[in-house]
Parts: structure tokens; sequence; C-alpha cells
């Protein structure tokens, strides 16, 4: 088990949590993905939340369900949000090949004790959060597909 | 004049005005809402800004302007796409058609069946204006870098060759129209187009009577026709043949 | 003897319209009464005091110049004068509201099926149970780029719609594996990433500019295989 503050291992990975107007849709509103906006910062925010998965015991299917169990302890996760689960050492890759050295640290709350952050995300790196999307959170489970 | 029927109208916003002498009750127009919800799913407060400025010379000779914004509160009901309104304020019933254009029958069968229902609410209301807008907007392409907008507007500014092509204008025209005893404001200005390299022309024009305004529906309704044959006699002259075939075709 | 014109032309301006535009006389299509301009320009000038009968009647004429605004253009009103008190379902009304007002400023060049859904779409993005309370709701600055960019390009295949944090419209096509995403600003201005994988590997491809160079920045990389229907 990790303490606060230490880095995620390369191996772990980490869930996203993507609101209805961040999921990439068709023409008819069926979902595909994600918008490169589902991990953009807001102004305000200085990390990039996520939930680290390996915090759960179990097998994957169990670490994932349990997630978003902690998630919605947290806040109102809405009926048609969905999770996004990408492997740490992907995550990083796609910025250290920009020469961006992004961190993904364990900071745990009181409302979520899996919580983490991805630290020194770029502000304004279209190009890189759609790599993100594309190929680096390519696993998605819908929120209303989790008891 | 024969009417046109055009596949593309180039119409923005169709609009019929009635314009009270004596302001309507608060709580009468609440009630209204009421009433026209199953036709305007939407209601939306809105408010018309005016501005008054008082200059002067205050008593020790300094220059002082005082500022006054007055705002009138309506109400703007609408369809779910917005295509469709109906704003009242306190001293108008205003009935709005945005594009696409659905034809006169549509547009003046629902203002007819909106003002019939605010007077059956209200009862009479003398009227102290009666009016009825169009605003087009004629999208001219740009296929080459100086668009010809005499070949297709009749209303433009007339200005000396020498000076150039313009790259901006806005004028108004006022006519009264002694058979319809009405004012025909036409206020034609160069907009940003909205779409991308065409170039873009308001045609705006407001007919209006403010005195001697019927009282009784059948007379507002009969004036209201008139006004609609003439406003078509008005945009026919005032745009060419080369305008015309801009509405005539799907795109 | 009169120098009578011939006819020399308009020159339409180079200079981007933003929809902030306030040196208007006359209504102009884009003119946003929400960003809190005065949408009546019922300006009267009294010289305090005397007011001879001469200088009514200029102030008259003065002020029936003025074109009064439209149903369509007039400013939703609150009591709050930002939009923070407002309620959610009140904002996000606000703002879908405006943006079909624009549309409806370009709806013959639209297809009215085309339209239809894509209000659909707009007010599927903007549902309040859906909604997260820190996004803002759509911009019409933005929407005015993406009616641009729509109502040249004409495709035959409808995107899939998303929203920024800040509002910002997100179009998306997807072929397969292949995407393309465009990310529409205020000012005319798009940020676009065609991804594809030819031979398995990822090929991506960014870029931003006006919207009026958007087809032709992407024509190198086969925009047909998204946009149009075969």
């Amino acid at each position: 088990m990790l303490s606060k503050g230490q880095q995620l291992l390369d191996i772990h990975h980490v869930m996203r949590y993507v609101s209805w107007t961040k999921l990439r849709k068709d023409g008819e509103d069926n979902v595909l993905g994600f918008f490169p906006s589902a991990f953009e910062l807001r102004p305000t925010e200085e990390s990039l939340s996520v939930n680290w998965l390996e915090y759960f015991s179990g097998d994957h299917q169990n670490q994932v369900a349990e997630s978003v169990r902690e998630f919605r302890r947290g806040f109102d996760a809405k009926k048609k949000s969905a999770f996004g689960i990408a492997n740490v050492r992907k995550v990083k890759d796609v910025f250290q090949g920009s020469g961006r050295a992004v961190r993904i640290v364990y900071s745990p709350s009181l409302d979520n004790l899996a919580h983490a952050s991805i630290q020194k995300l770029p502000r304004d790196e279209f190009a890189l959060f759609e790599t993100l999307a594309t190929d680096v959170f390519t696993e998605m489970v819908m929120n209303a597909d989790v008891p | 004049m024969i009417s046109q029927v055009y596949k593309q109208p180039p119409i923005t916003e169709a609009v019929i005005g009635i314009f009270f002498e004596n302001q309507i009750d608060e709580a009468a127009v609440s009630d209204l809402q009421k009433k026209f919800t199953q036709y305007y799913p939407n209601d939306q407060p809105v408010e018309n800004l005016s501005l008054k400025v008082a200059l002067g010379v205050g008593e020790d000779n300094k220059k002082i302007a005082n500022t006054d914004v007055e705002g009138q509160i309506g109400h703007r009901f609408s369809t779910a796409d917005m295509t469709e309104l109906l704003v009242i304020f306190p001293k108008s019933f205003v009935v709005s058609q945005l594009a696409p254009y659905p034809g006169w029958d549509s547009f003046f069968g629902r203002f007819v069946r909106d003002w019939k229902l605010l007077k059956r609410e209200l009862g009479f209301q003398p009227i102290g204006r009666l009016g009825v807008r169009y605003i087009n907007r004629i999208d001219i392409p740009c296929d080459e870098p100086i668009v010809k907008h005499e070949e297709y507007l009749n209303i433009y500014p007339n200005v000396p060759d020498i000076f150039g092509p313009l790259t901006a204008y806005a004028i108004q025209t006022e006519v009264f129209m002694e058979d319809l005893e009405c004012k025909l404001i036409i206020n034609s200005a160069a907009v940003p187009s909205p779409i991308l390299n065409y170039a873009s022309f308001v045609i705006d024009q407001d007919i209006v009577r403010d005195a001697g305004v019927p009282q009784k529906d059948d007379d507002i309704f009969e004036l209201i026709e008139r006004i609609r044959v003439r406003k078509n006699e008005v945009f026919e002259l005032s745009v060419t043949d080369r305008a015309r075939a801009l509405f005539k075709h799907d795109k | 003897m009169t120098n009578r014109t011939t006819g020399s032309g308009f020159v339409p301006p180079k200079k981007i319209f933003s929809t902030l535009s306030s040196d208007i006389s006359v209504t102009s299509p884009f003119s946003n009464p929400t960003l809190g301009m005065v949408t009546s320009t019922s300006i009267q000038t009294v010289q305090q005091g005397l007011e001879d009968q001469e200088t009514k009647v200029l102030r008259e004429r003065v002020a029936a110049l003025r074109n009064s605004p439209s149903p369509a253009s007039l400013r939703p009103f609150s009591i709050a004068t930002n939009n923070e008190t407002k309620t959610i379902e009140e904002r996000l009304f606000d703002a879908t509201a405006n943006v079909k007002i624009l549309t409806s400023q370009v709806a013959m060049h639209l297809d009215r099926e085309w339209r239809e859904r894509l209000f659909q779409q707009l007010d599927s993005l903007h549902d309040p149970e859906e909604w997260e309370p820190d996004d803002r709701p759509i911009q019409q600055s933005s929407f005015a780029t993406f009616l641009k960019a729509i109502c040249q390009i004409r495709p035959t295949v409808r995107p899939g719609l998303g929203l920024s944090h800040g509002g910002q419209l997100l179009a998306a096509w997807t072929s397969g594996k292949n995407r393309l995403t465009i990310e529409f600003l205020p000012n005319d201005r798009v940020r676009w990433v065609v991804s594809r994988y030819p031979e398995g590997d990822l090929e991506q491809v960014a870029g931003q500019g006006a919207v009026s160079r958007l087809l032709d920045s992407l024509s190198p990389y086969s925009p047909e295989e998204w946009l149009f229907k075969c």
C-alpha cells in the first residue's frame, strides 16, 4: 500500500470520472469514448483527479466496481456519466514524449480514500489530451452499469 | 405585383406588433402565461432598456451628466426550437417568427390565435400603434474580391464611383403611405455575415400605423393583410432578379 | 451635375467580426444581447432646463433613427446582474435558447431535419440532470463558429457533440478507429486533431486556425471519410 504523497507505480491503473458532456458520441448520442476535454484541467484546478485502482483488492472487475462506488461516496455521479481507465505508464509516456514529466501521486481525502492526482499536467495541449482520450484511457465503464 | 414564394426566403424574423394605450396589469400578464403554455412551453423574462442622459450645468458652473436607465420587463414565450415567439410587455403584444419562415398563412394564423386568446383574457384594450416588420438578410456569395451588391439590391447608399467600393454602410429611410395611412421605415445595412464566403445585407422594413389605429378585430386583421401585401411589394422592389435567384433554390 | 454612381461594389471586411459587435445602428444577426449590451438604443439627451421646440423636434427625429430590438434579440432578464444566482435550469435554458435563436439566423442554409436533430443534441448536452455545476453551458461565440463551419462544410454525417469546461463546443466524427475532433473557439477560431491508424500505429495531426481555413487544412487527411456518407 502506498503512503500519501507517493507516486503510483507504472504497472498501476487510474480511473477518471467523465461527465456526459465530455463523452465522445456519434450523431445519435451513442457513446463511443471520451473527448479531450475530459482530461483538461479547469482554470481553478492544479491537478487532475483520478482514482487509484489498485487501492482496492480483488480482480480488475472488482477494483473497477469498488472504485466507482468510492467516487459515488464523494459526489453525485450522474446517470449518463462514465469512467475511463488507463495504465499509469501509458499516461506518463504521452507527456514524456513531448518533454513533460507528469507525476501521478496518491492523495487520499476523507471522502475518497482511493484518490490520486495527476500533477504537472499542461493546460493547453489539445492534441495530447486527444491522445489520452484515444489511446490511453482505452477502457470505459458506464456509471449505469455498475450497481 | 405577384407575390413570390421562395424556397429559401431570406427572412430572418417576421414580427406583428400591437402597442396599447394603457399598461397591462402585471398580474394579468402572469395569468396569461398559464393560458399560453399550451402553445409556448417556455417563458423567459426579458428586458427592454432605455438610457436617458441629462446634460446641464450645475450650481458652481460645473458640467453635469445624469444618466438614468429605465427597464421594462416582459415575458418572451417560445416554442422549444425558439422559432415561434410571443413577447408581452406592459404595453405591447408582439408575435414573432424566426427562420425558417413557414409562410404567411401559418404566421398570421398564429397571430390571430394568440391575439384572440389575449383578448379573451384581458378584454378590450385600446390600441395606440400597430406594425408589421420583416427583417430580411440577403447573403451574396463572395465569388470575387468586390461584391457587386448593386446587382442584388435596389436600396443602398448612392455615392460617387470615385469613392471606390464601400466597406460598410447603414441607411434608414421613412416614407408615408397615404393609402394605408402607415409609415414605412426601411433600414438597410451591410452586416457581419454569419456564414463564410458571403457578404450579407439586411433589409429591415417596418410598416406602422400610429394614428387612427383600428380597434375591432376584423379591422385589425384586414389592415395587417393589406400591410402584408404592401410589404411584399416593397421587398420585391428592394431586390433584383439576381437576388431572387438566390432565394429560389434549395441549398 | 450630380455624380451618379454606376456602382463600385462592396468589399467584405477581412476583420473577423466577433459576436460582440457594438457599433451597429441596425440589427446585427450575430449581436449578442446576453453579453451585457443594452439592446434598445433609446437614448434621450435632454438639455437640463430649457428645451426649445427646435431641439425637441431634433431630439425626436434622432430618437426615430434608432432601430428597436426585435423580439429575438431581447435580453433575458434576471434579478441578479450575473448568472451566479440563477438556477441551473435557468442558465441552461438561456444558453440553449440563445444558440437556437442564433441558428435561426442561418436556418435558410441548413437542412430542416439536420437543424432539428442538432437541437435535440444541444438539449441532451444541457440536460439539468446530467449537468456538472462547475461547467459553463455552451457559449454563443463558440456556437457561431460551429455554424460557420457547418454551413460551409455541409457534412452529411452528423457529428457527436460535447462541451469543454468553458462551454466551447466540440464536434467529433468517428470512422472505425479513425477520428476527427474539432473544438470551436470564439472569434471564428478552431482547433482540430485527426487521429488515424494506417498499418495499426497511431498517426496524429493537429492544427489551429481560422474556421475559414478549416476545410483546406483538413484536405490532406481525407476528411470526406468522416464528413460525408458514401
